[in-house]
């Protein structure tokens, strides 16, 4: 390297990309700082608060459970250091609630909000342990408490998710429209996270085009995010573009290969009518199952509902089913049971589930096809068209695997009725 | 208490599984040995079960559940040139084919008794010679977590330089996951080094030992600090090239977003500013900025232990944009009084708010009344505002030379940089002052006129009250959510 200024200078021009464009993520500098931090005073109960902090938000920015176990460590250090360590309180029902510990996420959290009640966090924290516990009236009792403390993205995506549980849909996107409005540009994990939501939103209103646009928006923020990828490749696999649909799946299955995504995918492939690769993927979602059963991953209700979707171990999907209904309270674990019962036969067990899951009047094509398949069974066949005919309204292609099922559960049902009316002489 | 149980009791299971990142990740390592005739690379790929079974579907071709040896050997026929495909080794800039030798593929058992995949390959480079620049990269599974784990050593007779990996690995060879949760897993994708000869005086054993900011993931920093990392004799080219790079970099931090840019402009335009209040604050911004790094490295080296500079920034950042807020309060204050000050002397008979001034004469008057004593001492306050939150990565360059030994030339590197920003600050800041006289000459609105100084006394409040809050947030103080 002696003597040869030009190409060094050369090399030196070429740094200058390095500053534009930081190489580690928020989430590795936040874990780096805390690291030194820790390093330079192993006795600060705060630097293990602040590790667990970072832990959390990587895990969360990579999608990785692998990390909350190390956030879940450096809290008990802290706790450890000092029991009454407010900040490691607080911190404490976001691990459990990550973790799926949502009884204990909501014994934590309250006993956060009794040492500080004026601290907004705590509410989101209890709220979303509320929700998952199925007690909805607290939940909204808590959002309006934190919508009153601090109005921000927090409390905003809150408020939507509850709106989209009581059926109000245009609700929801409006608050989370307002949660964008308030997303800061260093944050653009946050900012992608609340679009996919809003998505989500426009889709279940069977809304393509703003769907599609919403999750766009969100690979423009974060490119690559897997949650945008399938939730673009869902619009895509629902108006027929099954290529695009499967390139969009395989590229959000090879970041984060998830039950429900792994299985989407091997829907959009039997579409196509590639049936081999299709059963690759779905034998892939059994395999992941049972590598769930062995470590105790948080996938119960994904797998169950796959298993149920496709008549796939329908004895493991009820088990699931009830294991995870046993953990929580909210209405999508009860149509979870409810779908895996109506598969096993139990249709009665199955009714009350169904109910229990429309008890809060949920606008969600699933859950009205759920309802209607279990009516019909039961030998209730307008009960069975009204649901059905709701749940295609809604959205015709609200699930590639199961709509075409609603229709032709529908079309079954109301041939009898045709019949009927023709007799009676008042056919169209 | 047992909630702490609880969190005990969550944590266990974890500490049995076998991969530190769940059970979908593919672990990646690679150890580089430098001989004396080759160079090689020891790589290892450990799938946990779920990319194992996706794996040994593809492996398992007549798909009847067992890898038959035809099948074995057509995977490690074909496995080692795929991963070779996304193995980028150069040596002075030209790239070196690597050539696969010995491998071997198992399937250890993992959670549950379920197979993960382990698949090693040595590769091998030929070197005509154990000398050069040395840089590695792998680009096998982008975008997939896992643990990444890059180290290098040498042979006898031959020494590393400033090496941006260890020498020894964490993980055994991704057999043995350290079990310490607080330790994150590294991720680690590229090394770089320089071939030296182990008796010659450029055998740096390592780098520097990294602290602080120097400690960041970033790559950033270690390509920053190449600046002075440099044990060749320093030739009058290389300090020029070196000082004009270090100028650039300091221009182009001056365009980074939120820099003072507004501030200046805004106050500028106010302040009916001249070339020469242009030139001044170009001149107070590089004297602070200069020595806003020097004592900063200097509270860093011996606070180091005690604090991460990370949490010194936005307290700094807090300091100037409180300074700023400051001065945009006064500014509006005194020229919000100057305005209608003006207004009631020069129509002191009536009410007539139709009346209305020459831009120009009101404008003198205004600037004399209101702020001509002022003006320099808060042009001054305002360019130690901006130079007062230093570039964390001139800090960096001057960390960097403290640590290699090469104090003055950094000293030098940290003053060219703080030019080059003073210069970026400076043209904006003549650029407002030639568009105002350009705006100056329109047939405006006495009124309108008036309050433009007001407006822009208004703007610089509010950017330092951002400067403010966005320090605070990086603080914690004000919690993003989460």
């Amino acid at each position: 390297m002696r003597g040869c200024g030009p190409t060094r200078a050369l090399g030196l021009a070429a740094l200058l990309p390095w500053l534009v464009a930081a190489a580690p993520t928020p989430a590795d500098r936040a874990i780096a700082t805390a690291e030194g931090h820790v390093n330079a005073a192993p006795g600060r109960p705060a630097a293990y608060v602040e590790l667990a902090t970072a832990f959390m938000q990587k895990s969360r920015e990579a999608s990785d459970p692998g990390y909350y176990p190390r956030a879940a460590a450096a809290l008990e250090r802290a706790l450890t250091l000092d029991p009454q360590n407010y900040e490691a309180l607080r911190v404490r029902p976001w691990v459990l609630l990550g973790q799926h510990d949502f009884r204990g996420a909501r014994v934590a959290a309250e006993q956060a909000r009794a040492l500080e009640p004026d601290d907004w966090w705590n509410y989101g924290m209890l709220a979303d342990a509320e929700v998952e516990l199925g007690d909805y009236a607290a939940a909204d009792r808590v959002v309006q408490r934190m919508l009153d403390l601090r109005p921000g993205l927090p409390a905003y995506t809150r408020a939507a998710f509850l709106r989209t549980l009581y059926g109000d849909r245009a609700g929801a996107i409006e608050m989370l429209t307002l949660a964008l409005a308030t997303t800061s540009p260093a944050d653009p994990e946050t900012f992608a996270w609340t679009l996919v939501h809003l998505g989500h939103e426009y889709f279940a209103r069977g809304e393509m085009a703003h769907a599609a646009d919403a999750y766009a928006q969100a690979l423009d923020a974060l490119s690559g995010y897997y949650l945008a990828l399938a939730g673009l490749a869902r619009v895509r696999a629902a108006e027929g573009r099954t290529a695009e649909a499967v390139d969009l799946y395989q590229r959000a299955v090879a970041h984060v290969p998830a039950p429900d995504l792994v299985g989407a995918l091997g829907d959009v492939l039997a579409a196509e009518g590639a049936v081999g690769d299709a059963e690759r993927q779905y034998v892939l979602v059994e395999y992941i199952g049972r590598v769930a059963q062995a470590t105790g991953t948080t996938y119960g209700r994904q797998l169950a509902l796959f298993y149920a979707d496709h008549d796939r171990r329908l004895d493991e999907a009820l088990r699931l089913a009830e294991q995870e209904a046993a953990a929580r309270d909210d209405i999508y674990t009860d149509d979870t049971l409810a779908w895996a019962c109506y598969k096993n036969g139990r249709l009665a067990r199955a009714k009350r589930a169904a109910s229990r899951a429309q008890r809060l009047g949920t606008e969600d094509a699933l859950l009205d096809y759920h309802a209607g398949l279990i009516a019909a069974a039961l030998g209730r066949p307008r009960a069975g068209r009204r649901h059905l005919r709701r749940a295609l309204a809604m959205n015709p292609h609200f699930d590639l695997h199961e709509a075409p099922r609603a229709e032709a559960a529908l079309a079954a049902l109301e041939e009898p009725a045709r019949f009927v009316r023709a007799v009676a002489g008042d056919a169209p | 208490m047992r909630l702490l149980l609880g969190l005990l009791a969550l944590a266990v299971p974890f500490a049995a599984a076998a991969h530190p990142l769940g059970n979908f990740t593919i672990n990646r390592y690679a150890a580089l040995h430098v001989g004396q005739r080759a160079l090689t690379v020891h790589y290892v790929v450990d799938m946990a079960e779920i990319p194992a079974f996706q794996t040994i579907t593809e492996i398992d071709k007549n798909g009847d559940g067992t890898i038959d040896p035809d099948e074995r050997e057509a995977y490690l026929s074909r496995a080692p040139a795929d991963l070779a495909r996304h193995l980028i080794l150069t040596v002075d800039g030209r790239e070196q084919p690597l050539t696969a030798g010995r491998r071997t593929f198992s399937l250890p058992p993992g959670a549950g008794g379920l197979p993960t995949l382990r698949l090693e390959v040595t590769f091998e480079a030929p070197l005509p010679t154990a000398r050069g620049a040395v840089e590695f990269r792998d680009g096998n599974f982008p975008g997939r977590l896992g643990w990444q784990e890059i180290i290098a050593d040498a042979g006898e007779g031959i020494a590393l330089a400033e090496s941006t990996v260890p020498r020894t690995d964490r993980s055994r060879a991704l057999r043995d996951y350290p079990t310490d949760l607080l330790a994150s897993p590294p991720q680690v994708s590229e090394a770089r080094f320089r071939m030296v000869s182990a008796t010659s005086s450029d055998a740096v054993a390592e780098a520097p030992a990294p602290r602080g900011v120097l400690a960041g993931p970033g790559r950033f920093s270690d390509r920053l600090t190449e600046l002075i990392a440099t044990r060749a004799p320093l030739g009058p080219g290389l300090v020029l090239t070196s000082l004009l790079v270090a100028a650039a970099l300091g221009a182009l931090h001056a365009l980074s977003p939120g820099h003072g840019k507004t501030i200046v402009g805004a106050y500028l335009v106010g302040a009916r500013g001249t070339a020469r209040h242009a030139l001044f604050l170009g001149l107070v911004v590089t004297a602070t900025h200069t020595l806003g790094v020097y004592a900063l490295g200097l509270v860093t080296l011996t606070a180091s232990h005690y604090i991460v500079p990370e949490q010194l920034f936005p307290w700094l950042g807090a300091a100037s944009g409180l300074l700023v807020l400051g001065i945009g309060a006064s500014l509006a204050t005194t020229r919000f009084e100057a305005a209608r000050g003006g207004h009631d002397h020069s129509h002191e008979h009536g009410h007539d708010h139709g009346h209305h001034h020459h831009g120009h004469g009101h404008s003198h008057v205004h600037a004399d009344a209101g702020e001509g004593a002022l003006a320099w001492r808060r042009l001054f306050a305002l360019g130690v505002s901006g130079g007062l939150l230093p570039c964390p990565s001139a800090l960096v360059v001057m960390l960097g030379a403290i640590a290699l030994g090469r104090i003055a030339f950094g000293l030098l590197l940290i003053v060219a940089f703080s030019v080059g920003l003073a210069a970026v600050l400076t043209a904006i800041g003549l650029l407002f002052v030639y568009a105002r006289r350009w705006f100056n000459h329109l047939p405006a609105d006495g009124r309108v006129a008036r309050y433009v100084p007001v407006a822009s006394a208004l703007v610089i409040s509010v950017a330092g009250f951002l400067i403010v809050v966005q320090a605070l947030a990086q603080m914690g103080v004000l919690h993003a959510w989460t």
